[in-house]
């Protein structure tokens, strides 16, 4: 006697068996193989013909794993994993333009020996130096925030991009002229002693 | 019968062309391309499935759990705005390559 539902769990069993192992396409193909029964049923046909219509009709277990497979390994490489590594590669970009800019301002103080008389706007610029840990911090919980997003809701990194490059711009200015000044002076004393 | 090399390079574009007019499933996406084309293109009923997958990897559609009418869960797909770029895209290509057919063979033919 046909039991539809012992069939339909040994043809689960050939499916794990060729390696569709994930639940999810299994168990879209399962309702798949059932919707298909249904309809050949209510066409006429008896339940196993109908089965096996239908199992004929979805394919060899070993051609749709292989094709299971690519879209596996497509999405190793897909572009939203892209889009986290180059987030982090701005990242490391950004922290490191923060560091030489930090390394700039250090050597505003260094100057002070010839002339312990800063600038006020150096000393102004020493004192944002914090500001260089919160920028790149802030810039690493957004990458965070950005990796651990659902895949196809990674933004895009453009403006991740643009705004680390333009705030890096905006910091790197100042501390060029807060580090220059002290050195002019320094320069300007020397030549007038 | 259309060749299956044709049928291939046909899957996407027409599983977005269906998905464009509302969300919806697997087995009904086969059977309306079955009445489309007049049982003319018959996709392998399991081989669209890793198409779907593939498509919701790329970002072009979205899928989501829910109920049929007779309480069997099922799987639905709908249309994102980036399949609605790639269906236009595909769209120019399928409509430039179609014009010159047709250019070609109302010369020979008429």
């Amino acid at each position: 006697m046909f039991n539809l539902e012992q069939t339909i769990a040994e043809w689960r069993r050939q499916m794990r068996a060729a390696g569709i192992k994930t639940p999810v396409p299994l168990e879209e193909l399962e309702i798949h193989l059932r919707d298909e029964i249904d309809q050949q049923m209510k066409s006429g046909l008896a339940e196993q013909e109908a089965f096996n219509s239908g199992v004929q009709k979805m394919g060899q277990a070993h051609a749709l794993q292989n094709e299971f497979k690519k879209v596996g390994e497509t999405k190793i490489l897909n572009k939203y994993v892209m889009k986290k590594f180059i987030h982090g590669i701005i990242l490391a970009v950004f922290g490191f333009g923060c560091l030489f800019v930090w390394g700039i301002l250090s050597l505003a103080p260094a100057v002070r020996r010839a002339d312990p008389m800063l600038p006020a706007f150096t000393v102004f610029c020493i004192s944002l130096r914090p500001v260089l840990i919160a920028l790149p911090a802030l810039a690493a919980a957004y990458c965070v925030w950005v990796w651990f997003r659902k895949a196809d809701r990674v933004p895009s990194w453009v403006g991740f991009f643009a705004a680390a490059m333009g705030v890096l711009v905006v910091v790197t200015l100042p501390a060029m002229v807060a580090a220059y000044l002290p050195l002019l002076l320094a320069v300007n004393n020397l030549a007038g002693k | 019968m259309i060749t299956k090399e044709l049928v291939a390079a046909s899957t996407e574009p027409m599983i977005l062309s269906l998905l464009s007019g509302g969300e919806s499933y697997g087995y009904a996406l086969i059977q309306e391309v079955k009445r489309l084309s007049g049982d003319k293109i018959e996709w392998a009923d399991g081989m669209l499935y890793p198409v779907l997958h593939r498509m919701e990897n790329e970002g072009w559609i979205a899928s989501r759990w829910g109920e049929a009418e007779n309480g069997r869960k099922r799987k639905y797909y709908s249309l994102k705005k980036d399949g609605k770029k790639a269906l236009n895209d595909q769209r120019e290509q399928w409509l430039a390559v179609s014009k010159v057919f047709k250019q070609l063979w109302k010369e020979q033919y008429v």
